[in-house]
């Protein structure tokens, strides 16, 4: 099924997709999870598991570039049509998942901070309003409110930064490397698991105009957003101390307390309405990528499939208690583990020999 | 909408039987006149025209004169010093035509064959300076009602082969003329046959004015934002020719249509291309962020006011809290309050003559203003912010737009009051959305998204003329540069440079 | 279509005025400005709130209520059922501890602080020398805002005088690192005023002892950086120096020798000189370098006075034990506190004077 090219984005576009994929709202709290494994040495696990993503995106890129084509079709070059439609079933439901645990996490984070009344199913269904509607536009509405998702929150939340690191500790972070190889290999896991996201270039590979050349501009996506993620932890591990970082349940928010100005105070209220941006433009990418799949795989309207998983996601979000979002986050962190680091490898090998014995016979 | 769709068919009908008997059919109207030169009895000829619609003089002076020769229409048609004289048998043709002032002559009554002669009343209002779209610096001529005087203001301004009018026309009943203007080798010829397609496809009544063109035409009728720009301005319009947009002149439409238009040329006004390039960008950083104060200040107040009041500096808390302390209504009704009585003034100042409605907006900005925070209904805090929004919406040089943002506001009140911060903030994502999906003629309204580098030479910013080099490549211009090259490198300035 | 779009309008409309989230609209809510806390015996807690009170176009007035309870949100409750309206507190500014409290430890009233959401963590901590209900209740400030007043008096001292940067955040900050002690602000009503008289130094979460205004000029020069401060120097031959420090920066080292730490700590101070006056009673030239060496000297001695006395007393305000943490891998908290008490510290003070003013 080849894109119409009027729904392709240019390749410098693969750049903005792959930093909004990548940053939801991991960014305001992995700081202590990562810290809980691996101490303050945790921002290097970081870098490290930037490196892995590199390295996840090449192959990604092998994959894709071979097929021409989403992993649908890979898998069913692969593994025929039926088992291949399975297998695409089991990456659509994740994608899904994934958007499930990033709504439940930011509607906390309302109802913690702002609203602590405030129905959930409410919440969610204002979400994904917005959501159904950067989606329903295609897949260029989804690329552009990555876009400005990219330019207007985040780059202003950068610049936030220099208000905590006023009163930065730089010594916090010292001594480098104090901690074991098994500790930092556990920062490095639980750090990939914040980098996660990249998945979503499995679906949107096709609608990138000539793919082969935006894999720069995924590198270099991939590149920001681990140096997003190793400034926030280091911000983050210079302003807290250790123990304190362990008690807080969103340093970054927490971080963001500290700014006072003239006009205005306690900044994390906006930062967190307008965190709204960033993560409702994960949520349209993160179900495009779904829908699209389970389109192609039930061939079906791609619109029923969305409004089935949003009703379902409102749903989740008023039945869910702590414990199955527990559960749910755990199972989201595996697959994305298991299904992108373990199987794409796989995949990608079974594939190439698949090719080359074809082009041998 | 099953009307509208049997109404040509069912006219075609009755045409056929009525155009055979043109006269009659005419004649209904009083105002109708179907006379005999009485001059020489046997040989008349029969006039027949609308009294209304012709100039008295042209047919006294140029024409009468003629008829007291025996000459065929023929004859006629060589002698009369009139520029349009058709001579056609063709029912359909002579009604039209009589409608616009022309004057039938027939050699007999009942003779299908007749000479139209072009005798309408061309009074019109003059040329005249802009009214709504006026600026300090820079040509004051704007469009007036007439279809042909706009065009040759036009032309004036760009008098070259390549600018073509496709005239049609549209209206069941109004058959008003329209043009299509654009440059030819700049436009993009995808878009030309876009714009001529769809007036085609325009089936309706009457076409009163160019907006009514503009919003049956739009990519998306169901948007707040006028995604094509109307404009009284002359050189506003030549300057869009000259970039590949594309031109709808309406007859009867002082305002003239642009196709198509981003979002960001709403801020931009004529006059920014009269001051230095740094003030012209200035002005164009104010307007920008007078769309901000104007839609998100009063939203802002009552988000604040009702949930988040932690938010407010210590300092400020006094002012704030202190103008709010006797007002009996929620932040939010003292807020709606103030915006519809504001909006009340400025649309009673626009309904009433101009010298009522000078003195109306004084008495209500001011004295009503004043009263109303005097009694106590509302904190005159929020009296300053509201004036702040009201004058930030003027801003905009494009009227329609200034009119989007005036309304916008009252939706993201009604958030607010329901969601406080976060409602203000969903209302700004769900507009950055819809501005994404939004196209004009097919183009991208945003024109950030995808990023144009020609963008930075004149849409967000506007550059010194030396590097204004490329028209904007949103349009897709078939031309891609503006300037064939630069002045040549000025001799060194002092001795520094040399 | 049409039917529709005139329902969804006539919901919005009639909607439109009510609010599913409980409001917080300004004038109908007290909100808490200032905060004070004493021991009242027997587990409980005196508590007192300050809240301004705001009319139309008359100056603001401040309400304090006073109670008992034994947390301070049941504090809070307790006052909510005596006030007009219910009581917030996203506008708190200034924390103010009794010393009677401060020496049973003040962590658990400061944890809901730091866990409340809607408060800041710029919030102005303070420790109270004498009783913090009164200091609040005091009768000068009926009609101004007395919250304010201590937030914005302790912002002004941290800013150009003795008081290193201190609030919630940092305080919080102390408490948690491992090998430091915090240490607040403390303030004491004197007659008919409110007075900043020193520092507390508090071991973990209990006030211990003062730090007395003369100590904080170098104190400050060694946890924080000066941007402003005036200090006066008495010299031996009863010449008086008042100067005014640019900057300062204190940079610690850490050398392990016999597997215990030794700390070194660079001040370098940055002055202009504002005041000179010799006993001579006539203009003596200024000799620049003498000045600098016996301030030097005085400051150094300074420095080793206030560290014996945290020796003496087991804390560790200054983050010995953190610097000594950052340079040695196998910290061990027990074992510092162990060396502590005898490690060496060694104080080198560098005070530069940039400039003498206009005369020299």
């Amino acid at each position: 099924m080849e894109v119409d090219k009027r729904h392709q984005v240019s390749p410098y576009f693969a750049f903005f997709i792959i930093y909004n994929s990548q940053v939801g709202v991991g960014i305001l709290g992995f700081q202590r999870t990562i810290a809980a494994k691996a101490g303050y040495d945790a921002w290097l696990c970081v870098l490290v598991a930037g490196c892995i993503v590199q390295v996840f995106i090449w192959m990604m890129y092998q994959l894709l570039s071979k097929a021409d084509g989403d992993i649908i079709d890979v898998h069913s070059q692969v593994f025929g049509n039926f088992l291949g439609n399975v297998m695409s079933f089991t990456i659509m439901m994740y994608y899904w998942l994934a958007s499930v645990s990033v709504v439940l996490s930011f509607i906390e984070i309302i109802q913690v901070w702002m609203f602590p009344t405030l129905p959930a199913w409410i919440l969610c269904l204002m979400i994904f309003g917005l959501v159904y509607y950067c989606v329903s536009g295609g897949f260029r509405v989804v690329v552009g409110v990555s876009f400005l998702s990219f330019l207007v929150p985040q780059l202003m939340f950068i610049v936030l930064y220099l208000f905590p690191l006023q009163a930065a500790h730089f010594s916090n972070l010292l001594p480098i490397m104090n901690h074991s190889f098994r500790e930092l290999l556990d920062g490095i896991k639980s750090s990939m698991y914040t980098l996660a996201g990249t998945e979503t270039l499995l679906m949107f590979y096709p609608f990138i105009r000539d793919a082969k050349s935006s894999k720069k501009f995924a590198h270099l996506g991939v590149l920001f957003t681990t140096l997003l993620y190793t400034l926030s932890s280091i911000v983050s591990f210079t302003f807290y101390s250790e123990s304190q970082l362990n008690q807080t349940i969103w340093p970054e928010l927490s971080l963001t307390k500290v700014i006072r100005l003239s006009y205005l105070e306690r900044f994390e209220y906006i930062f967190i309405s307008m965190y709204l941006i960033i993560v409702s433009s994960l949520l349209s990418l993160l179900l495009w990528s779904s829908t699209r799949g389970l389109k192609k795989i039930f061939k079906k309207k791609q619109k029923y499939f969305l409004i089935v998983l949003i009703l379902l996601s409102v749903v989740t979000s008023q039945i869910i208690n702590e414990e199955i979002k527990g559960v749910l986050d755990k199972i989201v962190t595996q697959m994305n583990l298991w299904i992108f680091y373990g199987y794409i490898p796989v995949l990608l090998i079974i594939f190439t020999l698949i090719k080359r014995g074809k082009q041998n016979g | 909408m099953k009307l509208k769709a049997n109404l040509p068919g069912k006219e075609a009908n009755s045409n056929n039987n009525d155009e055979q008997n043109w006269l009659q059919r005419l004649a209904k109207s009083n105002d109708f006149v179907h006379e005999q030169t009485s001059l020489k009895e046997e040989d008349p000829y029969w006039l027949s025209y609308y009294r209304t619609l012709i100039s008295s003089d042209i047919l006294h002076q140029d024409v009468l004169p003629y008829m007291q020769e025996q000459l065929s229409l023929q004859e006629l048609k060589r002698n009369i010093p009139v520029e349009v004289i058709i001579f056609t048998k063709d029912p359909k043709e002579i009604i039209q035509n009589l409608m616009r002032g022309f004057l039938a002559l027939q050699k007999h009554e009942d003779d299908e064959e007749c000479l139209l002669i072009n005798i309408a009343n061309s009074k019109f209002r003059d040329v005249s300076i802009t009214t709504l779209e006026s600026s300090a610096l820079g040509p004051q001529v704007g469009f007036i009602e007439e279809l042909d005087i706009n065009i040759n203001l036009i032309r004036k301004r760009l008098p070259v082969p390549e600018l073509l009018v496709i005239e049609m026309k549209v209206g069941e009943l109004s058959k008003t003329n329209v043009a299509v203007l654009y440059m030819d080798g700049i436009a993009d010829p995808e878009n030309i046959n876009t714009v001529v397609q769809r007036i085609g496809d325009v089936q309706y009544d009457h076409i009163q004015d160019s907006s009514y063109l503009s919003s049956m035409i739009e990519d998306n009728s169901n948007s707040l934002f006028p995604q094509s720009i109307s404009t009284e301005r002359v050189d506003r319009v030549a300057a869009g020719l000259t970039e590949g947009k594309i031109i709808i002149a309406v007859d009867g439409s002082p305002n003239l249509v642009i196709l198509p238009v981003t979002l960001f040329e709403s801020f931009i006004a004529m006059e920014d291309y009269s001051y230095s390039w740094i003030i012209g960008n200035f002005f164009r950083v104010l307007r920008f962020s007078a769309l901000f104060i104007s839609t998100m200040l009063s939203p802002m107040y009552v988000a604040i006011m009702t949930y988040h009041y932690e938010l407010i500096p210590a300092p400020l808390l006094e002012t704030l809290v202190g103008s709010r302390a006797s007002v009996p209504f929620p932040p939010f009704l003292e807020a709606l309050f103030l915006e519809i009585m504001i909006e009340m003034v400025k649309e009673a100042g626009i309904r009433l003559p101009f010298k009522i409605g000078q003195s109306l907006g004084v008495v209500g900005g001011i004295v009503i203003g004043q009263a109303v925070v005097e009694a106590g209904l509302t904190s005159n805090v929020l009296l300053i912010l509201v004036g702040l929004g009201t004058l930030a919406s003027y801003t905009s040089p494009v009227y329609k737009f200034s009119n989007t943002v005036r309304f916008i506001k009252f939706p993201v009140i009604i958030l607010s009051q329901w969601f406080g911060l976060f409602g203000v903030f969903w209302a700004v994502h769900f507009t950055s959305i819809h501005l994404l999906r939004l196209t004009s003629l097919g183009r991208p309204y945003l024109s950030m998204y995808p990023i144009r580098t020609t963008s930075f030479q004149d849409l967000w910013f506007r550059l010194p003329f030396s590097k204004q080099k490329d028209n904007p490549s949103t349009l897709r211009p078939q031309k891609i540069r503006k300037t064939t090259g630069n002045r040549k490198k000025p001799e060194p300035l002092n001795d520094f440079y040399e | 279509m049409g039917k529709r779009i005139l329902l969804g309008l006539l919901v919005t409309i009639f909607l439109s005025g009510c609010t599913m989230i409980p409001t917080n609209i300004v004038n109908q809510i007290n909100m808490i400005q200032g905060v004070g806390y004493d021991w009242a015996g027997k587990n409980t807690i005196k508590g007192t709130l300050a809240y301004p009170i705001y009319k139309k176009n008359q100056p603001s007035t401040t309400e304090v209520k006073t109670t008992l309870g034994e947390t301070s949100k049941e504090i809070r409750v307790n006052i909510n059922n005596e006030s007009r309206y219910p009581i917030q507190s996203g506008q708190l500014r200034v924390a103010l501890y009794g010393k009677s409290l401060a020496k049973k430890g003040i962590n658990d009233i400061v944890d809901t602080l730091n866990r409340d959401p809607s408060i800041g963590s710029t919030v102005h901590m303070a420790i109270v020398d004498g009783d913090a209900s009164e200091l609040l209740k005091m009768k000068k400030f009926k009609t101004e805002n007395v919250s304010l007043y201590v937030q914005e008096m302790l912002d002004q001292y941290m800013e150009s005088a003795r008081l290193p940067e201190l609030n919630l955040h940092t305080f919080l900050f102390q408490y948690s690192q491992k090998g430091q002690d915090p240490y607040l602000p403390l303030i004491k009503q004197v007659e008919d005023n409110i007075k900043i008289i020193g520092i507390a130094i508090l071991k973990d979460d209990r006030y211990v002892f003062p730090l007395l205004m003369d100590d904080l000029f170098i104190f400050k020069g060694l946890v924080d950086k000066y941007k402003h401060g005036l200090h006066q120097f008495k010299l031996k031959n009863g010449e008086m120096v008042v100067l005014d420090i640019l900057h300062s920066k204190a940079k610690y080292q850490v050398k392990i020798i016999n597997g215990r730490p030794e700390f070194t700590i660079n001040l370098k101070m940055k002055t202009r000189l504002q005041e000179f006056r010799s006993p001579k009673k006539q203009r003596v030239a200024i000799n620049k370098k003498k000045i600098q060496q016996e301030i030097d000297k005085q400051l150094e001695g300074n420095a080793l006075k206030i560290i014996g006395k945290f020796k003496k007393h087991g804390v560790d305000p200054l983050g010995l034990g953190a610097k000594y943490k950052e340079h040695y891998r196998g910290f061990n908290d027990k074992q510092w506190k162990r060396f502590y008490p005898t490690a060496k510290v060694h104080v080198n003070v560098k005070v530069d004077i940039k400039q003498t003013g206009t005369v020299d």
